[in-house]
């Protein structure tokens, strides 16, 4: 009876974690510019992976331990790539959607290059 | 930024009860030589390894009760919404985004507390942290709802910065 539960719950989570890993790519798809796709791909591919390795974990006996490890790991680090993704990007210059406002980021960064060319 | 460090012993401690733990997790058909094994390494490993594993020592059990019984469940529901925030979004033929980076004041102090913040920020509805500066974290937010630092302050930091001041006090 357990089993069969647990094996159903497996089952759910695997399936929304497979839509949510969709979701992220078809946001990847059609939003405008780089951030706003980050935002996307982070937290849609977050909850995909995180739940559809608890849903393996929970359909195979005894891995479960591992799942959740995994899942904490996965949890911890891909914010932090994507930040730095994103950090990376608005100092290399790349232009946010033209309807973005306010930037408060953009009035910082004219500061940092006026005082870098008074140098 | 304060660097407030434990004594050494508290450190070592930690690390070894850390090991001990990932070592039980990751050989999961449990067997008493297995756990016999993984006490002598979790105590050599530590040896070589405290200074770069913690600042704060065994306080961080305390914090790590925080973390599963105060803010896991928080996250966990804000993580729920942010998807289907995001699902919204992306499903909706109009695509309804106003997006704009805002400002917002934070008044933790330790660099942890800080990361775990941003951290927090991404992973919650509609935002995505840009970048930092001194007390100030620079946040891409997909749907703007309020401009000035004070606004987006208690609109985004709100929840998780009172669960983080307690669980870094």
């Amino acid at each position: 009876m357990l089993d069969a539960v647990l094996g159903w719950l497996g089952v759910v989570l695997v399936s929304v974690g497979v839509f949510f890993l969709f979701l992220g790519a078809l946001g990847i798809f059609r939003l405008p510019d780089l951030f706003n796709r980050l935002q996307a791909g982070t937290k849609a591919t977050t909850l995909g992976v995180v739940s559809t390795s608890i849903g393996v974990g929970l359909l195979a006996k005894g891995w479960l331990p591992f799942a959740a490890a995994l899942a904490i790991f996965l949890l911890m680090t891909n914010p932090i790539s994507s930040h730095a993704v994103a950090r990376a990007s608005y100092r290399a210059g790349v232009k946010p959607y033209p309807g973005t406002d306010p930037d408060e980021c953009a009035k910082r960064h004219l500061t940092i290059y006026e005082e870098s060319e008074e140098k | 930024m304060e660097r407030v460090e434990s004594s050494k012993a508290s450190r070592y401690l930690y690390a070894v009860l850390i090991y001990f733990f990932l070592w039980i997790v990751l050989t999961y058909p449990f067997s008493i030589q297995e756990w016999e094994a993984g006490a002598v390494i979790a105590f050599l490993g530590a040896f070589f390894s405290y200074r770069q594993l913690s600042v704060s020592g065994v306080k961080n059990v305390k914090r790590m009760g925080i973390l599963i019984f105060w803010y896991l469940p928080v996250f966990t529901w804000e993580m729920i919404k942010a998807n289907i925030h995001v699902a919204s979004i992306v499903l909706n033929p109009r695509m309804p985004i106003k997006p704009g980076i805002v400002k917002i004041k934070t008044n933790l102090k330790s660099p942890v507390a800080r990361v775990w913040l941003a951290n927090s920020i991404t992973l919650t509805p509609g935002t995505l942290s840009l970048d930092v500066e001194d007390n100030y974290l620079y946040i891409h937010w997909i749907t703007v709802k309020a401009k000035d630092v004070e606004g987006a302050t208690r609109e985004i930091a709100g929840k998780f910065e009172r669960i983080l001041e307690a669980m870094f006090k």
